[in-house]
């Protein structure tokens, strides 16, 4: 396994989060159920940790990896609130989704 | 001829690639938690052949235990099991795809242009938990600090938000 | 590597009494959270706790501004320094100005409520952090703290539209920041280390573009073009006062990191950003001034006139340069003023409590917004044209079509910022009895002595201002002097 960085080149790590990350704004723009939107940006939010992980790992520096593990962090506060916000939302209206049944103008 | 490892980082990128798109496809949010699980699953093994071992292991425990039980949850809770989500209109689905692609070929194309510097012989040990404990305890433990007080809002906002308030109805307030 | 226990503490020891503000405030908002699980809700002592501490840190943090010497602390995470003891002290007045509105609330009567104070007191800290931040790893924390507390914020009109308000902010708002973090993760794969530099230059397009991508966070705050689109969604859900609370804390914010970040760039990037943000101030302009024009409903209306007044600010950040640092800080300082009393003041409107008095403070604020003559608004206003004007860049007419945008939108804005606060005065000079009929509607500690109080806070600086303007100019240009 320890050979392995030299194996790989870095650009392939970085090909596969561009990949992921693509595909999250693709899942944001087109998607309407809020769950699945937040599911679509949790992917993007690990492209980004997949990518910084590798410089990471291809620099020999640990600081990156220590950032990923505070974006986990805020993530998962993040996330709470949200599916907290949806919770709520669902009692009034018995409905998430975030363009029709909304009041608000989009 | 593929090395095992090199084989090992061509199937796990195609799996993870593969179910992140079945994430986005599948029209059953319950479906959807669990292809996105498996990618979280993908991408704590890329992390682990990476040497970033401790990063691999939160993942999994952070991201594919805590935040997808979570949704897990809530989707059972609201019973949104079933097909409800309204269908968005296929010009909407092209346009959002065209829109994702040509961010891709941006990035990818600005990528070519560049050279990246990176150690020759990278240290396979700065992934351990003991080197990381070091770097968060020393240098970070100013915004380690500043994180519990994130955690503290949040901890009371999410309280605050799903408890159920007796004493003012909706319909006094508007 | 290895370091002993010792060396960690002493380390920690010599540095720790630049922290003492910040240490100081957690440990309010501990007490703050502990206080509100034993006492009444209902008591006053959450309003006079906070609006002490807010009036304290921002009095602490004037008057100390000067003495401090230029430091980074924190292993060069943080760093202190006159001009950002500046910034703490008006994110903390800006807070305590905000007192009025939220006692006016209606939903002031419910129990959960003393928790937004606490909210915001964690918004107020976070503030400080992000400020001071020369590190991304903290500048992002101290970013995500605020959003997390604006989007619960949000919640406390206890309305269905509320709650939706809040989780279109909280979509749009984790995508603004992946998208950052997206950007720092291109700076740190280009640059190598994660340290906000005081000049920061890159050659390569791969790096411009991740400063390009951190710039969406910022932008998301201050509601710029291509992140606009949640702000009249928003406030059209939430209550006056977390509306004025986002229209100005949450941008005074964004524009100090703005100006922190564009002012450390150099070279090809300065010029690339600059560009950038010039174009976006024009589509920013447009799009608040004609959408602001054409809305009926107040909230929305309000929501596209920030949008303006942002645009004007991204266009004129674009054309900064160190002297005129100055005209930028003054015009923040009147847009608060300005901006709390026009909801204050809309919020007396819509709680059926217009009187005369009130219907002359929105006019006054509103002519302050839209920059005429005898308020402080217009000093402002010409400071900022004139930086404008005076700024030359090589694709010129890119900029002198700015200029001409600015030109067009000031006196597009004097319509809609005139239009509304006339037709109310007219309504209340014929109808001058309205507030008294209504009696029953108004909240309980809406007395007469304390409106008008509070009125003559939003309204004095403005005018004060105007005829004296030296009162914060020379303080202004005595921190513009220490920045190196």
């Amino acid at each position: 396994m320890n050979s392995l960085i030299t194996q790989i080149p870095l650009n392939h790590y970085i090909f596969l989060s561009f990949a992921i990350f693509t595909i999250g704004i693709i899942g944001v723009l087109t998607r309407r159920n809020a769950i699945v939107v937040f599911m679509s940006i949790e992917l993007m939010l690990n492209s980004v940790n997949l990518l910084l992980t590798a410089f990471s790992a291809y620099k020999s520096d640990p600081n990156a990896q220590v950032f990923v593990f505070f974006i986990m962090a805020v993530a998962a506060a993040e996330v709470a609130i949200g599916l907290a916000i949806i919770v709520l939302i669902y009692r009034n209206t018995r409905s998430i989704d975030i363009n029709v049944l909304n009041k608000l103008k989009w | 001829m593929l090395s095992i490892s090199q084989g090992l980082f061509y199937f796990l990128s195609f799996i993870s690639v593969l179910f992140a798109l079945m994430v986005i496809l599948a029209k059953n949010p319950v479906h959807s938690v669990i292809y996105l699980i498996v990618t979280f699953f993908c991408i704590s093994g890329h992390y682990f052949m990476l040497n970033a071992q401790f990063l691999g292991i939160v993942n999994i425990i952070v991201y594919a235990g805590a935040i997808m039980v979570l949704f897990l949850f809530v989707i059972m809770f609201l019973n949104l099991n079933h097909e409800t989500e309204p269908k968005t209109p296929i010009l909407a689905k092209i346009a959002g795809a065209i829109c994702g692609g040509m961010l891709l070929l941006l990035v990818v194309a600005i990528f070519n242009d560049t050279q990246l510097i990176y150690a020759q012989n990278p240290n396979n040990q700065i992934g351990l938990i003991k080197n990381l404990g070091l770097v968060l305890f020393k240098d970070y433990l100013f915004p380690f600090e500043i994180v519990s007080i994130l955690f503290l809002a949040a901890m009371v906002g999410a309280v605050l938000l799903a408890k159920k308030d007796d004493k003012t109805k909706q319909s006094d307030i508007i | 590597m290895n370091i002993s226990p010792k060396e960690f503490l002493s380390s920690l020891g010599a540095d720790i009494i630049f922290l003492y503000p910040e240490i100081f405030l957690s440990l309010i908002i501990l007490l703050y959270t502990i206080l509100y699980l034993f006492l009444d809700r209902k008591s006053p002592v959450f309003e006079f706790l906070f609006l002490a501490i807010t009036i304290g840190f921002s009095g602490y943090f004037f008057s100390t501004s000067m003495n401090q010497v230029l430091k980074t602390i924190a292993a060069g995470t943080f760093e202190i320094s006159p001009i950002n003891s500046f910034w703490k002290a008006l994110l903390a007045l800006t807070l305590a100005l905000g007192i009025p509105l939220f006692k006016a609330e209606k939903s002031h009567s419910n129990e959960k409520y003393p928790l937004q104070y606490l909210f915001m007191l964690t918004m107020l800290l976070a503030g400080f952090i992000t400020i001071s931040a020369r590190h991304w790893l903290l500048f992002f924390v101290g970013l995500e703290t605020i959003s997390i507390c604006s989007y619960l914020i949000i919640n406390f009109y206890f309305t269905a539209k509320a709650h939706e308000s809040a989780l279109k902010y909280i979509l749009f708002g984790i995508l603004a920041s992946c998208l950052m973090l997206w950007g720092i993760s291109y700076i740190y794969g280009a640059n190598g280390h994660l340290y906000i530099l005081k000049e920061n230059n890159c050659n390569t397009l791969f790096c411009r573009l991740g400063y390009l991508f951190c710039l969406s966070g910022l932008l998301f705050k201050v509601t710029a073009f291509p992140f606009h689109i949640w702000f009249a969604d928003v406030l059209e859900g939430a209550s006056y006062a977390v509306g004025a609370l986002l229209s100005i804390f949450t941008k005074i914010i964004g524009f100090a990191l703005l100006y922190n970040l564009l002012s450390s760039f150099s070279g090809v990037l300065a010029q690339d950003t600059r560009l950038i943000l010039a174009i976006l101030g024009i589509i920013t302009l447009v799009i608040g001034n004609f959408s602001a024009i054409k809305e009926q409903n107040t909230k929305r209306f309000l929501a596209y006139s920030g949008i303006a007044q942002t645009g004007l600010l991204i266009a004129f950040l674009a054309c900064s340069t160190p002297s005129n640092l100055g005209a930028f800080i003054f015009y923040l300082i009147i847009y608060t003023f300005s901006v709390w009393g026009m909801f204050y003041f809309f919020q007396r409107h819509e709680n059926k409590e217009s009187t005369l008095l009130s219907s002359i403070g929105l006019l006054l604020s509103m002519v302050s917004l839209a920059g005429l003559p005898p308020l402080a608004g217009f000093l402002a206003k010409i400071q900022v044209l004139l930086g404008i004007w005076a700024y030359e860049a090589t694709p010129v007419y890119v900029f002198k079509t700015l200029l001409v945008i600015v030109l067009i939108s000031t006196l597009v804005s004097f319509y809609y910022y005139l239009r509304l606060p006339i037709s109310y005065i007219k309504n209340n000079l014929s109808l001058p009895s309205i507030s008294k009929e209504n009696k029953d509607f108004l909240a309980p500690t809406q007395n007469d002595i304390y409106f008008k109080l509070s009125s003559l806070i939003f309204i004095l600086p403005i005018l004060l201002l105007f005829l004296v303007p030296n009162l914060i100019n020379d303080y202004i240009s005595q921190i513009i002097t220490t920045i190196p």
